[in-house]
C-alpha cells in the first residue's frame, strides 16, 4: 500500500509527463512556460479563496449562495480602503467588509431559518447594488476617477526566492560589539538558474523548471498566504476539536446539540470565516491581481468556487485541484489563445485516463461517458484548426467543469447540508 | 431600452419572492419592475439610481424573513391553543 504522499506525487509526475508528451506533439510552448504558470497561480488563488470559504460554510451545514456577494464587497473595500491606508490595511478591510456580508447571511438563515438559497441571493443582489451606489457617490465626491473604478492602490512587495529564482540575499550590517568591527555581510544577488533552462524547451526538463520557476518567482506575499490556508483549513477542520465540532453541526446537528455543542455559535463561526475568506478573495483580485478596485472584477469567481467546492467532494484538496484547473486554462486563454488547441488534447487524454480507471473499477457505463467525451475532444482537436475567439474564452469553464464533473464519482455533502436548523427540535 | 443583462439571475430573486406560486411571481416581477423604472427619477435629484437594487435585495431578504418569523409565530399560537384545550 502506498502512502497518500508518494501517491500524490506520483500523480503530479504522471501530468507533468503528460502535458510535457502534449507540448512535444503540439509545439505549444507556453503550455508549461513560467509566465502561464505564474498567471495560473495568481488566476487560481481567489478561486482557491472562495472555495475554502465555500468549504468552512457547508461543513457547517449553511449552503453559501452568497460567496459571490461577499466577494463583490471584499473587492470594493480593498480598493476602497487599500487606496488609502496601504495595501494590508485594504486586504484587512476585504476581510471585514466579506465577514459583514457573512453576517447578515448567518442571521437570516441560522437565526431566523431563512432558505438558504434564497438568502444567497439576495445578499448578492444587495453586495452588487452597494458597491456601485457607494462607487457612483465617491466619484461624485472627487475622489474616485471613475464611477466604478477605485483610485490605485499601492502594490504588495514580492518574494523572490534565492536560487530558484533569481532572488537575493540582502546586506546585511553586523553590529560593532566592543569596537571590534565584525565583518559585514555583503548581500548575494542569486542568478536565476531556472529560467534559461525552462526556455530551452527540452521534454520534461523544461517543462518541470518552468513550473517550479512559475511557482516560485515574483510570489505575491498573499498569494503564499492564500495556499498555505488549503493545509490551514484542512489542519482546523479535521484535526482540532473545533473542526470537529463544525463538522458535526453539517452533519447531524441534533446529535451533536444533545453531545452539548453549541451548534448556532458553529453555524456562525463557520458562515463568519467563510464571508472572510471570500472576502479575502475579492481584496486579492483587487489589490495583488489588478491595482484597484474596478467593477465587475469579480464576474463570477464565487460561483467557480462553489462549483470547485462541490466537484472537490467539499474537499480542500478538491477545491485546489479544481482551481488550479480553471486557472491554468483561464491563463492559457489569457496569454496565447493557440495553446487553448493543445489544451483540447490535454483535456482528451485526462478523460482517457478515467475512462481507464473507470473500467478498472468496474463502472462501465462512467467509462463509456468519459470516453464518448474523449473521443469527440481528439474529433475536435484533429477537425478544427484554430478556435474562433469566443469558444477560447468559454474554454476555461467548459474544461474545469467536464473534468471535475466527470472525476468526481462518488460525492457526499454533508449530510445536514441546506437543512434548518432549530435548538430543541422545534420547527 | 437595449437588452439588459443579469434578467436570469433578477427571475431567481423574483421566484423566491413569489413563494414559488404563479400568482405571486406576476407581482413579484411587476413589484421589481416598478422599482426598475422608476429608479430613472431619483437622478433627477442626484440620487444614485442604482439604489433600486440594494431596494430589491431587501425587499427579497425581508419579506422571506417575515414569512418565517410569521410562521413560526403561528406555530407556536397553535401549540399553546392546543395545550389549552388539551388542559381544559
Amino acid at each position: 500500500m502506498k502512502s497518500k504522499a508518494t501517491k500524490l506525487l506520483l500523480n503530479a509526475t504522471y501530468l507533468l509527463l503528460l502535458i510535457s508528451i502534449i507540448r512535444l506533439i503540439t509545439g505549444a510552448t507556453e503550455l508549461t512556460s513560467v509566465g502561464t504558470v505564474s498567471a495560473a497561480l495568481l488566476l487560481s488563488v481567489p478561486i482557491i479563496l472562495a472555495g475554502l470559504g465555500g468549504l468552512f460554510s457547508e461543513r457547517a451545514g449553511v449552503v453559501n449562495i452568497g460567496l459571490e456577494g461577499m466577494m463583490i464587497l471584499g473587492a470594493w473595500a480593498g480598493g476602497f480602503i487599500g487606496s488609502q491606508h496601504g495595501p494590508w490595511i485594504g486586504l484587512f478591510a476585504a476581510i471585514i467588509f466579506g465577514a459583514v456580508g457573512a453576517l447578515l447571511h448567518a442571521v437570516a438563515t441560522v437565526s431566523f431559518g431563512v432558505d438558504h438559497v434564497v438568502s444567497g441571493v439576495a445578499i448578492n443582489i444587495m453586495a452588487a447594488g452597494l458597491v456601485r451606489y457607494l462607487s457612483t457617490i465617491l466619484y461624485q465626491g472627487g475622489s474616485w476617477p471613475g464611477p466604478s473604478q477605485s483610485p490605485d492602490v499601492d502594490p504588495i512587495s514580492n518574494l523572490r526566492i534565492p536560487v530558484l529564482s533569481g532572488g537575493q540575499i540582502p546586506s546585511w550590517n553586523t553590529p560593532d560589539i566592543m569596537g571590534f568591527n565584525t565583518p559585514n555581510f555583503p548581500g548575494w544577488q542569486s542568478p536565476d538558474v531556472l529560467t534559461p533552462i525552462a526556455e530551452k524547451h527540452w521534454f520534461l526538463i523544461s517543462d518541470l523548471f518552468g513550473v517550479l520557476r512559475g511557482v516560485t518567482g515574483d510570489l505575491s506575499y498573499v498569494t503564499l498566504i492564500a495556499v498555505l490556508i488549503i493545509p490551514l483549513s484542512f489542519f482546523v477542520l479535521w484535526k482540532t476539536p473545533f473542526g470537529l465540532r463544525l463538522r458535526s453541526a453539517g452533519e447531524a446537528p441534533v446529535a451533536a446539540e444533545s453531545l452539548g455543542v453549541n451548534v448556532y455559535a458553529m453555524k456562525y463561526a463557520g458562515v463568519l470565516i467563510s464571508g472572510g475568506l471570500a472576502g479575502l478573495g475579492g481584496g486579492f483580485l483587487a489589490i495583488v491581481a489588478a491595482n484597484h478596485y474596478q467593477e465587475n472584477q469579480v464576474a463570477g469567481r464565487g460561483y467557480i468556487g462553489l462549483a470547485a467546492l462541490l466537484f472537490g467532494n467539499y474537499r480542500p484538496g478538491g477545491i485546489f485541484a479544481g482551481a488550479a484547473l480553471f486557472g491554468f486554462a483561464d491563463a492559457l486563454q489569457l496569454r496565447d489563445s493557440e495553446s487553448i488547441h493543445a489544451l483540447i488534447l490535454l483535456v482528451a487524454a485526462i478523460l482517457g485516463f478515467l475512462v481507464y480507471k473507470n473500467i478498472r473499477r468496474g463502472k462501465i457505463l462512467s467509462a463509456a461517458i468519459s470516453g464518448v467525451m474523449a473521443a469527440g475532444f481528439v474529433w475536435f482537436y484533429f477537425a478544427v484548426d484554430e478556435l474562433p475567439g469566443q469558444l477560447v474564452t468559454m474554454t476555461p469553464y467548459i474544461a474545469t467543469l467536464l473534468v471535475l464533473s466527470l472525476a468526481s464519482q462518488r460525492l457526499r455533502m454533508p449530510a445536514a447540508d441546506g437543512l434548518p436548523y432549530r435548538r430543541g427540535g422545534m420547527r | 431600452m437595449g437588452f439588459r443583462s443579469g434578467i436570469g439571475f433578477s427571475a431567481i430573486a423574483v421566484a423566491l419572492l413569489g413563494r414559488n406560486s404563479a400568482g405571486g411571481m406576476a407581482f413579484s416581477a411587476l413589484l421589481f419592475g416598478f422599482l426598475e423604472v422608476s429608479s430613472r427619477a431619483l437622478e433627477l435629484i442626484d440620487i444614485a439610481p442604482e439604489t433600486y437594487v440594494i431596494m430589491q435585495g431587501s425587499i427579497l431578504l425581508s419579506s422571506v424573513i417575515a414569512y418565517e418569523v410569521v410562521r413560526r409565530l403561528k406555530l407556536t399560537l397553535q401549540s399553546k391553543e392546543l395545550a389549552k384545550v388539551v388542559t381544559a
